[in-house]
């Protein structure tokens, strides 16, 4: 056992206060009942990190790194079931990147103007003329129609009248980033 | 005694292996937590005990740095034992405002209550 000296002493106590405080926080909180399976192992966390190694500085110095590390396991634990349970795929892709077209997986075929062109059919959600996606993207009416073509032919967009176009499934897992290039790189049989 | 003195030095060799071992451990483990914490403020925000949740945790990953500081720099004793007793009275200053918050918005309810009532 080490020596309780003035430092472990204070620390000990601070330990302990917090400790409480967090449990009184705890019991008075009636309306995150839905949530008390993870606070408690976060809370656990925390009162391991601010009263145990207190006390492992006291009684056995040689392992208080060790218990920090398990209360900061522990609230990654606690942590980690909101963050599976709240936070979708998007606000992950949100939090990773400004631009999600950083996170897209391009084919070879591909050039950057298809993502303005699709990202126009994303926002609008509908059935539209390669004029409409020229004039919202300032892009030339037979550069539109071209690449909409190129699109058609890999499945990203489909025609569904003639001269109007719409997103399908596939181009639109395309721009949540959620397709790879190789996904994209072979022609569809309907363009064959 | 030359091979007793080879095995305290290895004995040495082997604790201090251990120790800079388990203050890594707290530096990843220490992480992981700040990340995670960061991670859940949207949740965290609503209400009093998330944001203290939130705080201490935050404070946690401060102490990773502090972890860093000694395995980098190697702190003097009292410098290191000043540094976490520091951040350890920041651990109470910070619930002791939350508890304080929430007894605030206690007692604003219960004074809705007595007003609905009369």
């Amino acid at each position: 056992m080490a020596a309780l000296n003035a430092f472990t002493a204070f620390d000990l106590a601070m330990g302990m206060i917090s400790g409480l405080g967090l449990l009184y926080l705890l019991y008075v909180e009636e309306y995150v009942l839905s949530y008390r399976r993870f606070l408690l192992v976060t809370t656990a966390g925390l009162l391991v990190f601010g009263v145990g190694g207190p006390l492992f500085d006291i009684f056995d110095p040689k392992y208080v790194h060790v218990v920090h590390g398990v209360g900061a396991l522990l609230v990654v634990l606690g942590m980690y079931d909101p963050i599976h349970h709240e936070l979708r795929r998007e606000d992950w892709a949100d939090l990773l990147s400004e631009n999600p077209a950083e996170l897209r997986h391009s084919a070879n075929w591909m050039v950057p103007m298809d993502d303005e062109i699709l990202a126009v059919f994303h926002s609008a959600d509908l059935v539209l003329t390669p004029m409409i996606v020229a004039y919202n993207t300032g892009l030339s009416r037979s550069e539109v129609n071209r690449r909409l073509l190129a699109m058609k032919s890999h499945g990203v967009v489909e025609r569904v009248d003639r001269g109007k176009y719409r997103l399908t499934p596939l181009g639109e897992q395309y721009l949540q980033g959620e397709r790879s290039a190789a996904a994209l790189a072979e022609p569809t049989d309907a363009a064959i | 005694m030359r091979n007793l003195h080879i095995l305290n030095l290895g004995w040495q060799t082997i604790d201090h292996l251990l120790y800079t071992l388990t203050i890594g451990f707290a530096i990843v483990a220490g992480t992981g937590a700040g990340i995670m914490t960061l991670l859940t403020w949207t949740i965290f925000k609503e209400t009093t005990f998330g944001r203290a949740l939130f705080s201490l945790c935050l404070l946690l990953s401060v102490f990773t740095v502090y972890h860093v500081g000694l395995l980098v720099f190697t702190l003097r004793s009292t410098d290191a034992d000043t540094l976490e007793s520091g951040m350890y009275a920041l651990l109470v200053v910070f619930v002791i405002f939350m508890v304080h918050h929430q007894r605030q918005i206690d007692s604003w309810r219960q004074w809705r209550r007595e007003l609905w009532r009369h």
